[in-house]
């Protein structure tokens, strides 16, 4: 078995994170053997390893082992660790077929692995020249070894793009993406459908199946990816961008209130952000222990700009007044938040106009104020979005840049 | 006569070569430095750069109303940046471009460098990619960025304001 032997970076990020220890970082690095330009990837670049990769979503099973679902070029692969990332599994490809992956700057192959050790992989494609595209979900039932065919999610022929997948506690696994079968009734009566609807799903065995698509809401903002958390079984919670009247696009969110029941939409912020494009930035989300609702999003909104941070004690009808990120006068963007016990974290990059800093803020009392901000990493090339995971009593920071993966200890979860 | 036809196929070879090398370098690749390449060139020009994607639904449905307006008025500069993070084949960026009614004579650039952070930063600090964007340079140097779909009326009022006959 050949193993793709991969550095990581251990270095806990605690108060005050160390000059020396963040030397040490980039050092390491800076030894990752060089990746193909991320550009020229998705034609150049295709081999199954992290080098190649330009988006890497990772999952810490219950065991333990680290899995990662990865993009190179045209190919998705699966691998796991189980040495937090130090070494990996042989890569293992999924059969996507000839058609091209969804490439936007939001999309990603998501990745769960339930109790039972089924591995679940959803990811879009792009079905034809329009970009329209297409959600497939695949299994693998013998430790990652091999996948199955993968399967359209649903047998609607519109677009669909940007899934996101939960397991609960039950094992049930739910399944959000944006889809646009709604379009063809409006374009019927001759009105125009601006966005995509916000359809779910979920699956009762293990992935294999999935029940009939039902669409929460339409109007959603069709290029920017949805976050999911879980409440609790049977009762994941989305935030998403919506098309508010007069083509305003602000952060909403929708909390279920059982599988087959989403309550109502409520808007995280009136940013008044009018804008007839394509933001490509979708927001963050993240659920604590007491049920608090974490939300982080961009916006470029005459309210406000930037990168912001609102907590929900009421499950989501209102949140807090919006806290911008910094430093000021960056570019902020690409935000990861977990929750631990009561400690939030908020990771994001902000660039300077030279380098991408990797930036941490935490919360020890459910986001009530936050400590200082903290440079985790930098890079003067291309980078992924980061990711906050959770695995075992460890918090992560997963980050792929052109010079590597990179998976960093940033504390403890408490 | 096998001297003669391997002689004409080398030159039928160079042309094949010579005529791709030509349609690729319709597109240029916008990289690091590119963007003060563009307004050190059309520096004393009323311009306009307009930064889109093939991917993007509003700038397919808005880049012919770009192909009407330089059919309309004259006397501006029109530069075209294409942005996807995945660049399609050079030929479909151009041949919808074409389609659009923009000519092959249109500055057209594509975005070349796959650190696009640095590049939006190096057009405007507060740009992180939002498409279709468009920048308006006065013929004094004064700069002016919209994000989204462009009005038509605000357009030709910026070109009146430039001088530019109707």
């Amino acid at each position: 078995m050949r193993l793709m032997k991969r550095y990581v970076v251990l270095a806990a990020v605690l108060a005050g994170f160390a000059p020396a220890a963040m030397a040490d970082a980039h050092q390491m690095k800076m030894s990752h053997m060089s990746m193909a330009h991320m550009r020229e990837a998705p034609q150049g670049c295709s081999d199954l390893t992290l080098s190649c990769a330009t988006t890497v979503t990772p999952f810490f099973a219950a065991d333990g082992t680290l899995w990662i679902a990865a993009r190179a070029g045209n190919r998705i692969f699966v691998a796991h660790s189980q040495n937090d990332g130090r070494t990996f599994s042989n890569a293992v490809a999924i059969d996507s077929g000839s058609a091209k992956l969804d490439w936007g700057p939001d999309a990603r192959p998501k990745i769960v692995v339930d109790h039972s050790g089924i591995v679940t992989v959803a990811y879009a494609t792009f079905r034809d020249n329009a970009f329209d595209g297409e959600v497939f979900t695949t299994q693998s039932r013998d430790g990652g070894k091999s996948f199955d065919s993968p399967k359209p999610i649903t047998d609607i022929q519109e677009s669909q793009r940007f899934i996101d997948i939960q397991l609960d506690a039950d094992g049930h696994l739910f399944a959000a993406w944006l889809d646009k079968r709604d379009r063809v009734a409006f374009k019927a009566e001759g009105k125009a459908y601006p966005g995509a609807g916000l359809a779910f799903a979920w699956s009762n065995d293990h992935g294999k199946n999935f029940s009939k698509t039902r669409i929460v809401l339409d109007n959603t903002c069709e290029c920017c990816r949805l976050a999911v958390a879980l409440k609790g079984p049977g009762q994941p919670v989305v935030l998403f961008r919506k098309i508010f009247p007069g083509g305003i696009r602000d952060p909403a969110i929708v909390t279920f209130h059982g599988p087959n029941k989403p309550g109502l939409l409520h808007r995280v912020s009136v940013d008044d952000w009018q804008i007839d494009a394509c933001p490509h930035k979708g927001p963050s989300l993240a659920i604590a222990a007491d049920g608090s609702y974490h939300a982080v999003w961009f916006t470029q909104g005459k309210a406000r700009q930037g990168l912001f941070y609102a907590r929900s004690t009421d499950a989501g009808k209102h949140f807090s007044k919006p806290l911008p990120l910094g430093p000021a006068g960056q570019a902020l963007s690409r935000s990861s938040i977990l929750a631990t016990g009561k400690t939030i974290w908020i990771a994001w990059k902000a660039f300077d106009g030279t380098k991408t800093n990797l930036m941490l803020m935490t919360s020890h009392d459910d986001g009530a104020s936050f400590g200082p901000l903290r440079v985790v990493s930098s890079t003067a090339k291309n980078s992924d979005h980061p990711i906050l995971v959770r695995g075992g009593n460890k918090v992560f920071l997963s980050w792929q840049t052109q010079e590597g993966y990179h998976l960093i200890a940033v504390g403890d979860a408490s | 006569m096998k001297t003669k036809w391997k002689w004409m196929l080398l030159i039928a070879g160079m042309l094949s070569s010579m005529s791709f090398a030509a349609s690729a370098s319709e597109l240029r690749p916008f990289v690091d430095g590119s963007w003060a390449s563009i307004v050190k060139a059309h520096a004393g020009r009323p311009t306009i750069v307009h930064f889109w994607g093939l991917s993007c639904r509003p700038c397919r449905t808005e880049m012919p109303v770009w192909g009407q307006l330089i059919k309309q008025r004259h006397g501006f500069d029109f530069v075209t940046v294409e942005t996807d993070m995945a660049p399609s084949p050079p030929e479909q960026i151009e041949a919808f471009l074409s389609n659009a009614g923009l000519s092959k004579t249109t500055e057209a650039w594509r975005f070349a460098d796959g650190f696009a952070e640095k590049l939006y930063f190096q057009v405007d600090p507060k740009w992180q990619g939002e498409i279709p964007m468009t920048i308006f340079i006065g013929k004094d140097g004064h700069i002016e960025r919209h994000v989204g779909v462009e009005d038509a009326k605000a357009i030709n009022s910026w070109l009146d304001a430039q001088n530019i006959a109707r």
